[in-house]
């Protein structure tokens, strides 16, 4: 049988492969619990628990993108702590933002380009002239009449033919525009979809069309807050609310319990369309869109006058309310209370029927005054300069402004000063000049350029770097540096001072060049020696008369250091050549004068940088580096050679320096040995020359650290 | 009377304009300054620093500084324009009590009771401080900012040379004595101006030092301030309570 069916038919296509039903496992059916919501990249979404509501963004983790992240509480005053408001989105992802998520987002034409068919209040531009311009109000369209214009608000179109454009009439308005044109009574408008619903009730509110109250179920406010589409499924009304919190994406949200339903929305009727266009048009049709209502108007209820009762007087009566001004009540209340009582204390006794009370202390109140002024006295008297304490010439008690006050016995000025001023003198005598440092804020207002180099000047003294130097002094004269270097008629008094402090210099140059580091640059003002000296006792005490020429020695050498742009070389020259050992003292007074005057010219009691004309790194020859025992070879053996020279003479400064280098350089020259007498002095020279350079780079070095 | 600006706490010791005329800073016996809104009279700024009273305030030339000088021997530098309440700079090398300041576009004159003036060079960056001899009531620039005119409590107007601190003219003969009388001199530069206990105005040349005119202001009650136009010879003197103008067309000698 069946082959001869098999015949008979034609097969067309490819016959589905036979299988067996019992070799294809079959589908295990798939659970709810099993589904596992991914995202689009296949990422697990809603870990753990969390089963609903939108996605914890920002991969599930809300970790981070100003999410879930705590973040600090700063508020300062420079700083005000801004508050930020957090919104829904700040936990919504990309894909909740999605097209497909719960709050998706948009693209809309802005306002501007938002060809909305609503018509659009017209705002006029408060310019020189407010409100609606002149123009607009004198120049109108007629046609389009006010009832026009609300009902095209509405949404009325117009059905049949459209105004055409030729038609617009523009001009003045005239009584006649308000006519209705045959064209317009004679058209049909449509009503919009919308209204139809919504008309059908017979409107006994003021609300707009088609308007409902919140008055509805707690339930369905929330369904309102986010309705995204009003769809109509068999009559009904159903609106697909954007409600996710507390349901599973698998789940369907649970019926609406406490939302009072309209129940007419239950109220349909089954009929064709036909049959719905035939119950539009039964009524008598009034005015072309209108038609006589089933429904009768609500009677108005009229709510009668008030009765007036009978004690109404058309007068007003000013009432005293609590917040009128108080102070008339407690001006007139204050002077009575304030008012001691006329009766005596005795006198109320009696009428009470008590003892009288024995007198107590109206005399207790002076007693109380008194201490309080004292204490008031004793606070004043602290107010004296703050950071200088003056002893009081005054007595602080009397502070009586009648009392002529006594006169301060303060005398203020050096004897000098006061002596020149009394002779009239003025000028050098009477004049002191110091640096002083106007703060850099000082200058931006007075326009002068800043001080470039120096650092903001605090309100302190200038630190005195000197201090550091001169650790070993003796006794620091620092009131006579710091005051002036005026013209002082004891120069005796002060010179000695000086020359003490620079000796100790000297000497503690000496002995750190005896460790033959030659890193003798403590003072800018002082020579450094350039050759070896031997330990010296530094504890000798020196006379002040040799130290005049010490003084000289320094001040001259210290002027030619600071005028000239010399090689390394030449200054060395001149300073060997000035290093003359104090001679015995000549004590002519025009020599101190000359020093006196030396000194005060150059203002020296203050270490100065020397700004150097040439770099910190000219003198230092660097092609030694590279070739060494090239360049200065010649004239450091001049140096040496010299200096042997001049030593005998008593003009050298400092004690017994070179004897001992020319000694050893006579012994090493009578030496038979050509080979070690070379070897020495070839070890001398670099020696000599490594440790110039030593001493030249260290007082570089000293001076650039300045 | 034009208008009041009340809010010190005591006596308002010296007052000074700014160059727009929109501002006035003064400074009061309350150890405060307190600049003004001229025309609606609020205060601006109310700066407090000094231990003492303030006997002298004055601005620069832009008006953007406010300098004031004090019974606590500091001349304090305020910064008008930002909201500091700190001075930007204190100058505290007087010894006593600063009576008199004057202000240049790159210099500050101090007149202190401890007999010396100061002169702080900002653009050298230097402080000259000349000894006179008695406490200082007063300083005044020349018209030319060569010399300084220094009244002092020794029944003495010097005028001494800035830049050497020299005397160069003595006048003398009105009466100190121990209150701070205050001297000036014309715009001209000719004639040197000063009070006095007598009540009297004393009016000196500048070159020969001889007195020219006494005027008088209120008889035996003391003239204590005097200041002068910056342009025209016109000078202002008040005593107790009452001020008057002068108008110096032409002052001849006394015969």
């Amino acid at each position: 049988m069946d082959d001869y069916e098999e015949e008979k038919f034609n097969f067309f296509g490819k016959p589905l492969e036979q299988y067996d039903e019992d070799e294809i496992p079959k589908k295990k059916p798939i659970f709810v619990e099993d589904q596992i919501a991914t995202d689009s990249n296949g990422r697990r979404r809603f870990h753990g628990a969390f089963t609903g509501g939108f996605s914890a963004g920002f991969f599930n983790t809300v970790g981070s993108a100003g999410g879930w992240q705590p973040t600090e509480f700063k508020s300062s005053r420079s700083e005000k702590s801004v508050s930020t408001i957090r919104t829904a989105e700040d936990y919504m992802d990309e894909e909740d933002i999605g097209e497909f998520g719960i709050a998706p987002q948009v693209i809309k034409a802005t306002k501007d380009f938002n060809t909305s068919k609503k018509r659009k209040k017209k705002v006029f531009s408060d310019g020189p002239i407010p409100g609606v311009p002149v123009l607009h109000m004198l120049i109108d369209n007629s046609t389009e009449t006010i009832g026009y214009l609300l009902l095209r608000n509405i949404g009325f179109k117009h059905e049949g033919t459209e105004i055409s454009k030729q038609q617009r009439v523009y001009g003045s308005t005239s009584a006649k525009a308000y006519e209705m044109r045959p064209s317009i009574r004679n058209s049909t408008y449509k009503l919009p979809e919308i209204y139809e619903e919504a008309l059908k009730i017979h409107k006994n509110n003021t609300f707009g069309i088609g308007y409902k109250g919140l008055d509805r179920g707690y339930a369905s406010l929330k369904l309102s807050q986010k309705n995204f589409v009003v769809k109509n499924v068999k009559n009904k009304n159903m609106t697909i609310g954007g409600q996710a919190f507390g349901v599973g994406a698998f789940e369907d949200e649970d019926d609406d319990i406490y939302g009072r339903e309209d129940i007419e929305s239950y109220d349909f009727e089954m009929h064709t369309e036909k049959q719905q266009e035939q119950i539009r048009v039964t009524g008598r049709v009034l005015f072309d869109s209108f038609i006589l209502s089933s429904n009768y108007l609500a009677v108005n209820e009229i709510f009668p006058v008030p009765t007036i009762p009978r004690s109404f007087s058309g007068k007003h009566k000013v009432r005293k309310s609590r917040f009128a001004p108080i102070q008339d009540e407690s001006s007139k209340e204050e002077p009575k209370k304030t008012r001691r009582c006329d009766i005596d204390a005795t006198t109320r006794a009696e009428a009470l029927g008590e003892k009288a009370p024995e007198n107590s202390g109206t005399s207790s109140k002076s007693e109380d005054i008194k201490p309080e002024i004292k204490e008031k006295k004793e606070d004043v008297a602290p107010w004296l300069v703050f950071d200088k304490f003056v002893s009081a010439g005054q007595s602080d008690e009397h502070t009586d402004p009648m009392v002529p006050a006594e006169k301060s016995s303060s005398v203020y000025g050096t004897e000098h000063q006061r002596e020149a001023a009394k002779l009239k003198m003025f000028g050098d005598f009477t004049r002191t000049t110091e640096d002083w440092l106007p703060h850099t804020f000082l200058c931006k207002r007075f326009n002068v350029p800043e001080p470039a180099h120096w650092e903001n000047v605090e309100l302190k003294t200038p630190v005195r770097k000197r201090n550091l130097i001169f650790q070993n002094e003796k006794e620091v004269d620092e009131t006579g540096r710091v005051q002036s270097s005026g013209l002082q008629n004891n120069p005796d008094f002060k010179v000695p001072h000086e020359n003490q402090s620079l000796k100790t210099i000297d000497s503690k140059e000496q002995s750190t060049k005896n460790d033959e580091s030659k890193e003798g640059d403590i003072g800018d003002s002082t020579p450094l020696m350039e050759v070896e000296i031997p330990t010296i006792d530094i504890t000798e005490k020196i006379d002040v008369s040799k130290n005049k020429d010490l003084f000289k020695a320094i001040f001259f050498s210290d002027d030619e250091d600071e005028d000239t742009v010399e090689t390394k070389v030449e200054s060395e020259s001149r300073v060997s050549e000035q290093e003359k050992l104090p001679s015995p003292p000549p004590t002519s007074d025009s020599k101190m004068e000359e020093m006196k005057e030396a000194i005060l010219a150059k203002d020296i009691f203050l270490p100065k940088i020397k700004p150097l004309k040439q770099g910190i790194l000219s003198d230092i020859p660097f092609i030694k580096f590279t070739k060494p025992g090239t360049v200065p070879t010649q004239p450091e053996p001049e140096v040496i050679e010299e200096v042997p020279q001049q030593q005998p003479d008593d003009n050298l400064y400092g004690p017994k320096l070179p004897e001992k280098i020319v000694n050893r350089v006579e012994n090493l020259m009578e030496s038979k040995s050509d080979d070690v007498w070379v070897e020495r002095k070839e070890e001398k020279t670099k020696k000599e020359k490594h440790k110039k350079h030593k001493k030249e780079k260290h007082k570089k070095k000293h001076k650039h650290k300045r | 009377m034009l208008k009041i600006y009340g809010g010190h706490g005591n006596e308002v010791l010296d007052a000074a304009g700014s160059n727009d005329n929109s501002q006035i800073i003064s400074g009061s016996a309350d150890k405060s300054v307190i600049t003004w809104d001229v025309s609606t009279g609020a205060p601006l700024r109310r700066l407090r620093g000094h231990a003492s009273g303030i006997t002298c305030v004055k601005y620069n030339e832009e008006s953007s500084v406010g300098i004031s000088g004090s019974l606590d021997n500091t001349v304090m530098i305020w910064d008008l324009k930002s909201r500091r309440q700190e001075p930007v700079q204190i100058l505290n090398q007087a010894k006593d009590c600063i009576n008199s300041i004057q202000v240049t576009d790159h210099e500050i004159l101090t007149g202190s009771v401890d007999c010396s003036i100061r002169r702080y060079d900002i653009r050298n960056r230097k402080l000259h401080s000349d000894f006179i001899g008695a406490p200082i009531m007063s300083v005044n620039y020349t018209s030319d900012g060569q010399c300084i005119v220094v009244g002092s409590s020794d029944d003495t107007v010097r005028l001494i040379d800035k830049n050497t601190g020299e005397m160069l003219g003595e006048y003398l003969g009105h009466k100190t004595e121990d209150l701070n009388v205050e001297s000036a001199l014309l715009a001209s530069d000719n004639h040197i101006l000063s009070g006095s206990v007598t009540g009297e105005l004393w009016c000196w040349d500048l070159v020969s030092g001889k007195v020219v005119k006494r005027f008088e202001h209120t008889i035996k009650k003391v003239l204590n301030s005097v200041s002068t136009h910056p342009v025209k010879d016109v000078v202002l003197t008040a005593s107790v309570n009452t001020i008057k103008l002068w108008e110096v067309s032409e002052i001849k000698e006394d015969s």
